[in-house]
C-alpha cells in the first residue's frame, strides 16, 4: 500500500517535472538559438541547423574590435551610469523615507501623499520639458545629464518607507535616550536594519537603469558616451547584418543581469513581493 | 554599512575620474568639430583622410598639427533634429535640407561655396534642388547614387542571350524578360531563375515609370500629392504584372521559398551571384560588397524600362552646416574637402557611390574603367552619365514632415501586392490622402510655413490655368525639380535668364 | 496657528532629510510636469520656437486636444495601443499558470527514494527520446532541441523549484533592447529560426489543404464560427449564475457581458456569411434580454457592486479574445484551399515586415516575456497566502482539482489579479516605445506598431510639434488616471474584503 502511493507520487512528480521542463525549455529556446548563432560564421546564419560547424569563439573578441562599435566603452558607460544612479537613488530615497516614516513633523503625510500621486504619471509627459531643462543647464551629452534625472525616485522612497515603518519604534526611543542625534539614528540604527529594502532597491534600480533606452537616446550624441542599449541600437542599424556578431553582443550585454539575478534572487523575489503590493 | 557605503562612494568617484580622463575629446589640444553621419566604417577612413588633407592644404597649427580634429557623431537620425534645434547639433550634419532648413538650423553657405569651390558649379545639376531652399545653398553632398538595372553577363550568356539594350521601354523589357525566364527555366519542374528580384518593396521603380509619362508624386509646387492618377495606376499594374503574370520577379511567397544563405547584402545579392536573378536594381555602392566576393561577375547596366521621358532617381547623402556650430570657420574646410580631388578620388576608388563633384568624374579613366576591375565594364560610366543627364531627386515636399518620405507609397505598394485592396487606384488614393493629411497638419501647425504654402497654392492655381490654356509656364513658379526639368526638356517652360 | 518651538525644530529636521530627494524631484519631475501642462495649450513648435527662432508663443486653448481626435494618425495609434493590450489577459493567465506549476508540491514526502525513481525515469525518458529521434533519422537539430529540454529536466530534477523559477523568470529580467534585437532576428522572414520551423509544417499541410473543396472548407469555417456562439453562451451563463449566487457584483456583470457581446457584433464586418450576422445579433439581443430578466427577478445572495472585477476583465476578456480568434480562424479556414492552391502553397508569415502580422508578432513576444514576469512572483506570494484549511475542507468534500481551482484559488487570488491587471493596463497604455524603436523600424510597417508613447516621441522629437505632443501625453495621462481611480475605488475595497 505504502509502496503504491510512493510510486503514484513518483509518477505525479515526474509528470510535473516534464511539464515544467517543457515550459522552461520553450522559454529558454530563443536564448539557446542566440548563443549558438553567436558562435557561427556569417555564412551559416541562414541555415536550418542551429549548430555551428566549428565554434567561432573569436566572434566574442571581434565584437570589441569593430570600427564604430565601441562595445567595451559602452559596457563601461552602462555600468558606470547605472551604478551612480543606483547609489544616488538609494541614498536620497532612504533619507526621505527615514523622514517620512520615523520623524514627526507637520504636513508630513500630506507631502508624502502628493509625492506618491506623481508615481502614476507617465514619464513621457515630462520628457520634453526635461530635455529643454537639460539644454538650459548645459547637460546634454554629459554623464550628469544622464544620471541626475533618474536619481530621485518616488518609487524608491515609497519602497524604503514601507519597510522602515515595520522597524519597531522602540529602537528610536532607546537611541534617543542614549543621546543619539537624528542623523545617527538614521545612519546607525535604521539603515542597518533596513538592509533588505536597500538591497531590493539597489537591484531594481540597477536593472532598470542598465536597460533604460529612452533617455540616453535623446541625451547622448557622442559615440563614446553611449550606453549599451543605444549602442546596441546603433550596432543593429549600422552593422546588423552581421547577425553572428550582433548575437554575441546581445549575449554579452545580458550577463550583468544574469549575475545580479543569480546572486540576489532571494532578495529580489522578496522585494517584488514587498514592493508589489502597491505600486 | 558605513564602511561599505563610503567604499562604494570612493569607487564611484574614482570611476568618474577614469571615465572623464579616457574621453577622446579631452585628449585633443586642437578644437574638435563633429560630423553627424551614420556609423559606417568608411567614415573613419574618410576622417583620417581629412586630417591628412588639412596638413597638405596647410590648414595647420603652428606646430604643424591639423588645425581641427573631426569626430564622428553617429547618433540616431531622430535625435539629430531635436539636438539641432536645441543648439547642440553636430557642426556638419548629414540631413535633408527640406526638413532642416525650415527650422532655421542651417547656415547659408552660398557665398562660402562660391569662394571655396563647393557651390553650384561644383556639383550635379540634378542634385542642386536637394541642397538649396529658395535659391540659397545649405548643403553639399558627401556622395550620391543612382539605382539602375545591373546584370550578370555570364548568366545571360549561359542561356544563349546577350546583354539587353541600355535603353528600353516597358514592352522591350517584358519581351526580353519573358524570353530570359523561358530559357532559364526550360525543362525545370519549378521556376527557380527570375529576371529580377522582388520589387514589392521598391516604390522607386513605379515612381520612375510614372515620371516617364510626365507625372510626379507631388504637383508642380509640392503643395499636394497627386499619386492617384492614370500614370501611377499603370505603373503599379505593370510591376504587379511582372510578378504575377509574367513571373519576371518572384512573389513574396516565392522569395521565401528560395534557399537563403545569409551573408552580406542579403538574399538578393547572394542569389544574383548564384545566377538566380538576371538583373538587380543596384547602384555603384553595391560594388563595395561585390568586390569582397571571390566570384568576379562581368557586369553591365541598363536604364530602368519606362515610357518616353528618360529619368533616373538620384539620391544624395548631403551634409548641412550647422548654424549653431562653434567653429564655422573650421568646418567650412570640411565642405571644401568634400568637393576636393582627394575625397572625390577616394569615393571613386572605393565605389562608395558617385563622387559629389562631377569635375573629378567626367572623363576620368579611374572612374569610367577602373584598371583593377576589368569585369565591371561600363557600369561606372553609365551611372555617372545617367545621373548627369537623366537624374532627378526623389519626390520630397517641404510641406510633408515625417521620418521617411516614402512610407505611404510603400504602404500602398505593399497593400496592392498582397491583394488587400480592390485595385491600384484604391491603394494609391489612400496613400495620396495620407500624404495630403500630413501636409495639412504640418502647415496648420506652423504660421511661417502657412505663408509660403498659401503663396504656392496660389501659384499652383495659376500653373493649372496656364497648363489648361497651353501656355508656357514661368520657371520661377515651379518648385518641383522633376517638373522643372520635364517642362524644360519639353519646351513648356518660359525661362527668363 | 500656534506652532511651538519644538514643532518648528521637528519640521526643520524632517524637511532637511527629504531635501535632497525633493529638490531633485522638483527639478526633474514637478517643474517639467507643470511646463508640460501649459505647453499642451500652446502652439509650441520646434520650427517656430527654438534656439535660433523666437516667435511669440501663442495660447491656443483646447485646439491641440480637439485636433487630436480628428487626426487619423492619433486614432490609428490609439487603436494599436489598445490592440496590443489584448495580450494582457493571456499574459496574466500565463503567469498564473506558471505560478501554479511552480507552487506544486515538490518536496513534500521528498524521501530519497522518490527522487531516485524520478531521476531514473528522467534519464530513461531522455535516453528513449534521443533513441527514437535517431530512429526517425532525425537531424542533429532535433537532437539538439531534445537535449535542451532534457538538460532542463535534469537540472530541474536536481535543483528543484529555484532552477525552474530562474528559467521561467529569465525572459523577463533580461528584457530590454538586447532581447528585442534577439527577437527581431528570430522573426526574420528569410533566415530566422521561427519561419524555418513553421515552413515545413505548412508544407505538410498544403497538399491536405489544397485537396479540400471550397464547399467543405466553408462548412468547416462556419462550424468554427458557430463555436464563437458556444463560447459566448457559456460566458453569459456562467456570468449570470455567478451573479445570482452573489459571486460577482452588478458592475462586473455588465463589464463582462459587454466584453462578451463584442465578438457577436463584429461579425457584421468580419464574417462573409449572411446568416451569421442575424443569428449572432439575435443571440446578443436574447442574451441581454435574459440578463434583464434575471436582474428583475433578483438574486439569491447579495454582493457589493464591484465584486469580481478581475474576473470580469481577465476571464471574460479571455473569452472575448477567443471569440475573436474563432471568427478570424473561420475566415482563414474558408480561404485555406485558395491559399494552398497557389504555386508555392501556404507560406509562413513575414512577421514584423507585414502590416497585419507585426502586431501579433509583438503579442507573441510579449506573452513569452509575461509568463515568468514579476506577476508570476506576485501570484506565488498570493498562493502562499491562501489558508491550507480551505483546501483540506475541499478535499474532504471530494473536490476535483478543477473545482479546487475555481472555488478556492481563483477567488482567493482575486485581489492579486486585480492589482496585476491594473498595473498591466497602465503599463500597456504607456508601452511600446522600445519595441517600435528597436524591432519594427520606427513603428512600421506603415505605422502598424506605432503606439501612443512612440507617437509622442516622434511628434515631439521628429516632427517638432511639442504643444501637440504634450496634448497627446496628457490625454494618455488622463487614461492612466481613470484606470488608477478605478483601482482606488474598487481595489481598496477588495483588499479590505
Amino acid at each position: 500500500m505504502a509502496e503504491k502511493t510512493l510510486v503514484n507520487r513518483g509518477i505525479r512528480l515526474l509528470i510535473l517535472q516534464i511539464v515544467l521542463a517543457l515550459v522552461a525549455g520553450t522559454l529558454v529556446l530563443p536564448f539557446t538559438w542566440m548563443l549558438l548563432a553567436s558562435l557561427k560564421t556569417l555564412e551559416e546564419i541562414g541555415l536550418d541547423s542551429w549548430l555551428p560547424r566549428v565554434f567561432q569563439w573569436h566572434n566574442y573578441q571581434d565584437v570589441f574590435n569593430m570600427k564604430g562599435i565601441l562595445f567595451g566603452r559602452w559596457y563601461w558607460n552602462s555600468i558606470f551610469v547605472a551604478a551612480w544612479v543606483t547609489f544616488l537613488q538609494v541614498f536620497t530615497s532612504s533619507l526621505a523615507a527615514f523622514s517620512f516614516s520615523r520623524l514627526e513633523w507637520k504636513g508630513r503625510d500630506q507631502i508624502f501623499f502628493l509625492y506618491l500621486a506623481t508615481m502614476m504619471l507617465p514619464g513621457l509627459v515630462m520628457m520634453i520639458p526635461n530635455y529643454q531643462n537639460m539644454i538650459m543647464f548645459g547637460l546634454v551629452d554629459t554623464y550628469p545629464g544622464l544620471i541626475l534625472p533618474s536619481a530621485f525616485s518616488a518609487f524608491g522612497t515609497f519602497l524604503m518607507r514601507q519597510f522602515m515603518m515595520s522597524i519597531p519604534k522602540s529602537l528610536d526611543e532607546a537611541a534617543e535616550i542614549d543621546g543619539a542625534s537624528k542623523w545617527q539614528l538614521y545612519w546607525d540604527v535604521v539603515m542597518p536594519l533596513a538592509r533588505p529594502a536597500v538591497v531590493t532597491l539597489t537591484i531594481f534600480s540597477f536593472m532598470g537603469n542598465y536597460n533604460s533606452m529612452f533617455w540616453p537616446l535623446v541625451m547622448m550624441k557622442s559615440l563614446d558616451k553611449y550606453t549599451l542599449p543605444i549602442g546596441m541600437l546603433a550596432f543593429d542599424s549600422s552593422q546588423g547584418q552581421q547577425t553572428n556578431l550582433l548575437m554575441a553582443a546581445v549575449a554579452m550585454s545580458v550577463i550583468p543581469m544574469i549575475i545580479i539575478f543569480v546572486f540576489m534572487q532571494k532578495q529580489l523575489v522578496k522585494g517584488i513581493m514587498l514592493g508589489g503590493v502597491k505600486g | 554599512m558605513k564602511k561599505l557605503f563610503i567604499g562604494i562612494l570612493v569607487v564611484l568617484v574614482a570611476a568618474a575620474f577614469y571615465t572623464y580622463w579616457t574621453e577622446p575629446s579631452n585628449e585633443s589640444r586642437v578644437p574638435v568639430v563633429y560630423w553627424k553621419s551614420d556609423s559606417n566604417p568608411q567614415r573613419y577612413e574618410q576622417i583620417e583622410m581629412f586630417h591628412r588633407w588639412l596638413v597638405r592644404k596647410g590648414y595647420v597649427t603652428p606646430d604643424g598639427e591639423p588645425m581641427m580634429k573631426l569626430e564622428l557623431d553617429a547618433g540616431g537620425n531622430q535625435s539629430s533634429l531635436i539636438q539641432a534645434v536645441s543648439g547642440v547639433g553636430g557642426d556638419a550634419i548629414d540631413a535633408y535640407v527640406s526638413s532642416f532648413q525650415p527650422l532655421g538650423v542651417c547656415l547659408d553657405i552660398t557665398d562660402m561655396g562660391k569662394e571655396l569651390n563647393f557651390g553650384e558649379k561644383d556639383t550635379y545639376r540634378a542634385i542642386w534642388p536637394m541642397l538649396t531652399s529658395e535659391g540659397r545653398q545649405y548643403a553639399y553632398p558627401c556622395n550620391l547614387g543612382v539605382n539602375t538595372w545591373w546584370g550578370n553577363l555570364d548568366t545571360f550568356r549561359k542561356y544563349g542571350m546577350e546583354a539587353p539594350p541600355k535603353d528600353w521601354n516597358i514592352e522591350e523589357f517584358e519581351k526580353y524578360g519573358v524570353e530570359f525566364v523561358r530559357r532559364a527555366n526550360e525543362g525545370k519542374e519549378r521556376q527557380d531563375v527570375y529576371f529580377i528580384p522582388s520589387i514589392a518593396t521598391t516604390p522607386s521603380i513605379p515612381q520612375m515609370m510614372a515620371r516617364g509619362e510626365g507625372v510626379d508624386m507631388y504637383n508642380e509646387t509640392l503643395t499636394r500629392a497627386t499619386i492617384n492618377n492614370p500614370a501611377y495606376i499603370r505603373a503599379f499594374e505593370t510591376v504587379l504584372r511582372w510578378t504575377n503574370d509574367l513571373h519576371l520577379a518572384p512573389s513574396a511567397a516565392e522569395v521565401a521559398s528560395m534557399s537563403s544563405e545569409g551573408g552580406y547584402g542579403g538574399v538578393n545579392m547572394s542569389q544574383f551571384i548564384a545566377g538566380k536573378f538576371g538583373l538587380v536594381f543596384y547602384g555603384r555602392y553595391c560594388l563595395i560588397r561585390f568586390r569582397e566576393s571571390t566570384t568576379k561577375i562581368n557586369f553591365f547596366s541598363t536604364l530602368p524600362a519606362m515610357g518616353d521621358y528618360k529619368n533616373v532617381m538620384v539620391i544624395a547623402r548631403a551634409a548641412i552646416m550647422y548654424r549653431g556650430s562653434k567653429h564655422p570657420e573650421l568646418i567650412k574646410h570640411f565642405f571644401e574637402f568634400l568637393a576636393d580631388k582627394e575625397y572625390n578620388d577616394s569615393i571613386i576608388e572605393g565605389a562608395d557611390g558617385l563622387p559629389p563633384n562631377p569635375k573629378f568624374a567626367e572623363n576620368n579613366p579611374a572612374l569610367y574603367r577602373p584598371a583593377a576591375y576589368p569585369n565591371e565594364g561600363d557600369v561606372h560610366q553609365n551611372e555617372f552619365e545617367w545621373a548627369r543627364d537623366y537624374g532627378v531627386i526623389p519626390p520630397i515636399s517641404p510641406y510633408f514632415r515625417g521620418s521617411s518620405f516614402d512610407t505611404w507609397i510603400k504602404y500602398a505598394l505593399d497593400k496592392y501586392f498582397n491583394n488587400r485592396v480592390a485595385n491600384a487606384a484604391e491603394a494609391l488614393q489612400e496613400a495620396e490622402d495620407r500624404y495630403n493629411e500630413s501636409i495639412d497638419t504640418t502647415v496648420a501647425a506652423n504660421p511661417l510655413l502657412q505663408e509660403a504654402y498659401q503663396r504656392d497654392v496660389e501659384l499652383q492655381r495659376r500653373i493649372d490655368e496656364y497648363k489648361a490654356a497651353g501656355k508656357k509656364i514661368p520657371a520661377s513658379w515651379i518648385k518641383n525639380p522633376f517638373y522643372l526639368k520635364y517642362y524644360h526638356d519639353k519646351g513648356m517652360l518660359e525661362e527668363t535668364e | 496657528m500656534g506652532m511651538k518651538g519644538k514643532d518648528w525644530r521637528n519640521l526643520c529636521i524632517g524637511v532637511a532629510f527629504i531635501t535632497p530627494n525633493i529638490l531633485g524631484f522638483l527639478a526633474f519631475s514637478a517643474i517639467p510636469l507643470v511646463i508640460s501642462f501649459f505647453m499642451a495649450f500652446t502652439d509650441w513648435n520646434l520650427a517656430l520656437h527654438n534656439i535660433f527662432r523666437n516667435e511669440p508663443l501663442k495660447f491656443v486653448g483646447f485646439d491641440n486636444f480637439v485636433r487630436l481626435f480628428g487626426e487619423r494618425d492619433f486614432l490609428q495609434y490609439l487603436g494599436n495601443t489598445l490592440f496590443l493590450m489584448i495580450g494582457i489577459p493571456f499574459g496574466v493567465a500565463g503567469s498564473l499558470g506558471a505560478a501554479l506549476l511552480l507552487n506544486c508540491d515538490f518536496k513534500a514526502g521528498g524521501s530519497r527514494r522518490v527522487w531516485l525513481i524520478v531521476l531514473l525515469t528522467v534519464i530513461m525518458v531522455v535516453a528513449v527520446s534521443i533513441l527514437t529521434l535517431f530512429g526517425m533519422g532525425a537531424s542533429a537539430m532535433s537532437i539538439l532541441i531534445a537535449s535542451v529540454f532534457g538538460l532542463v529536466l535534469v537540472a530541474g530534477g536536481i535543483g528543484g523549484q529555484s532552477v525552474y523559477r530562474t528559467l521561467f523568470y529569465f525572459p523577463c529580467f533580461t528584457a530590454g533592447v538586447a532581447t528585442f534585437i534577439l527577437w527581431k532576428k528570430l522573426y526574420s522572414p528569410e533566415n530566422g529560426p521561427i519561419n524555418h520551423a513553421i515552413q515545413p509544417v505548412l508544407d505538410v499541410i498544403t497538399p491536405w489543404a489544397s485537396s479540400l473543396t471550397p464547399g467543405h472548407a466553408a462548412l468547416a469555417a462556419q462550424v468554427v464560427l458557430a463555436l464563437t456562439l458556444v463560447v459566448t453562451l457559456w460566458g453569459f451563463y456562467r456570468k449570470l449564475r455567478d451573479w445570482r449566487d452573489g459571486e460577482v457584483g452588478t458592475l462586473s456583470l455588465f463589464i463582462g457581458l459587454v466584453l462578451l457581446t463584442l465578438p457577436l457584433l463584429l461579425v457584421w464586418s468580419w464574417s462573409p456569411w449572411r446568416w451569421s450576422h442575424w443569428v449572432f445579433t439575435a443571440v446578443a439581443v436574447l442574451g441581454w434580454l435574459t440578463t434583464f430578466g434575471v436582474l428583475i427577478k433578483g438574486r439569491s445572495y447579495e454582493a457589493v457592486l464591484d465584486r469580481g472585477m478581475a474576473d470580469a476583465v481577465i476571464l471574460d476578456g479571455l473569452l472575448m479574445v477567443i471569440g475573436f480568434a474563432f471568427i478570424g480562424g473561420a475566415n482563414v479556414l474558408a480561404d485555406l484551399p485558395a491559399m494552398a492552391g497557389t504555386e508555392t502553397g501556404l507560406m509562413a508569415p513575414k512577421w514584423l515586415a507585414d502590416y497585419y502580422w507585426a502586431k501579433p508578432a509583438l503579442l507573441i513576444m510579449g506573452f513569452w516575456a509575461a509568463i515568468g514576469s514579476n506577476n508570476m512572483l506576485l501570484y506565488l506570494a498570493g498562493l502562499s497566502g491562501i489558508p491550507q484549511e480551505l483546501y483540506e475542507a475541499a478535499d474532504i468534500d471530494g473536490a476535483t482539482p478543477f473545482q479546487r481551482f475555481w472555488n478556492i484559488t481563483w477567488p482567493q487570488l482575486a485581489n492579486v489579479t486585480f492589482f496585476i491587471l491594473v498595473m498591466s493596463i497602465i503599463g500597456g497604455l504607456q508601452g511600446g516605445f522600445e519595441m517600435a524603436r528597436t524591432m519594427t523600424d520606427n513603428g512600421g510597417p506603415a505605422g502598424a506598431t506605432t503606439t501612443l508613447s512612440y507617437y509622442i516621441y516622434s511628434e515631439g522629437f521628429d516632427t517638432g510639434r511639442l504643444g501637440y505632443a504634450s496634448a497627446v501625453s496628457w490625454t494618455l495621462f488622463a487614461m492612466v488616471f481613470v484606470v488608477t481611480m478605478f483601482n482606488w475605488k474598487f481595489g481598496n475595497r477588495y483588499t479590505q474584503e
